[in-house]
């Protein structure tokens, strides 16, 4: 084997049991094996994208952490079993991890940003709260062999996309190539080498008192509206790299 | 003969994946792309001087010491 991509997907995602207790053994058996398969995979031939860091890195906190690290701005940021309603306002509630759609009792749900609407929480659960900014436009950006494919996207007028940009569900959003300043690429560019991640789709926004924040990187993330939106025909370069890469073996 | 190979672990319903591996194929049609589905069913062996992926099939070299399936 010369070359893997680790786009997205797992191995054994199917196997599980009705049996909680028994289920939750076999899922930490498949979790070490799975550490096990790809250390040694990642270490034989050459990788673009990575299971090993993925499961590491996707965790809005070190993010965050290793963002500032770097000299980026993001969002304040609160974890907290308990909220004090002077800092309930302005506030949007979030998973630390990524959230996959789930099923459950024939329904299909997915995990959306909200803002927190009453400051007595239900749960005694630890969560994740950050300010809310408002953006004169977000931006995706998908980083391939140093490089930064980026788009702006104007969702702030948009009241189901004013929280979450994901979530435009008439595709009416204003979507433009974008090209980010030296110093945030530099710094994006640095953040990436700390996280041991060599591709990614990140996603900021731009506040005109506060300039770029940083928000979360998904290194396996979609990136096909990306490319379709700003013709950067990103299927094509990644073949292209991971075909160069393989023939240097 | 020598062939290059690539392993790509991805999703079913990956459109961006499709994309990908068509364009490979218009740059080397000889060369090996296995696609792993995180639903295929697959089957692994693993000891301690070799691991080989069963997919569809064919056998998948990891390390050096590849088992013929």
């Amino acid at each position: 084997m010369h070359n893997h991509y680790y786009r997205r997907g797992n191995l054994f995602s199917h196997c599980s049991y009705n049996n909680l207790v028994i289920n939750n053994i076999i899922q930490n058996e498949v979790v070490k094996f799975k550490e096990f398969f790809f250390t040694i995979l990642e270490s034989v031939c050459f990788i673009l994208g990575s299971y090993l860091q993925e499961n590491t890195y996707k965790n809005k906190l070190l993010q965050c952490y290793y963002a500032k690290n770097v000299g980026l701005n993001t969002a304040s940021y609160y974890l907290t079993n308990y909220l004090d309603d002077k800092i309930v306002e302005n506030i949007i509630v979030k998973s630390i991890a990524d959230v996959h759609p789930f099923e459950y009792e024939n329904y299909r749900y997915a995990m959306q940003y909200k803002f927190l609407s009453n400051a007595k929480l239900h749960s005694k659960a630890i969560c994740f709260y950050q300010d809310y900014i408002s953006k004169s436009f977000e931006i995706r950006s998908f980083l391939l062999d140093k490089e930064f494919y980026s788009m702006a996207t104007f969702t702030q007028n948009n009241p189901h996309s004013k929280i979450d940009g994901r979530n435009d569900p008439l595709n009416t959003n204003k979507k433009t190539p974008y090209v980010l300043p030296v110093d945030i690429k530099d710094k994006l560019l640095d953040f990436a080498d700390k996280m041991g991640i060599n591709t990614g789709s990140f996603d900021l926004l731009f506040n005109e008192e506060k300039g770029y924040l940083f928000l979360e990187v998904n290194p396996s993330g979609q990136f096909e509206w990306l490319s379709k939106n700003c013709n950067y025909y990103l299927e094509e370069k990644i073949a292209l790299y991971l075909y160069e890469k393989t023939s240097q073996y | 003969m020598y062939r290059k190979s690539i392993l790509i672990f991805t999703t079913a319903n990956d459109t961006s994946s499709d994309e990908i591996i068509n364009w490979l194929l218009s740059f080397e049609t000889k060369i090996l792309i296995y696609r792993i589905n995180d639903t295929d069913d697959i089957k692994i062996n693993i000891s301690d001087d070799y691991i080989v992926i069963v997919h569809k099939g064919k056998g998948i070299e990891i390390n050096k010491k590849f088992i013929v399936y």
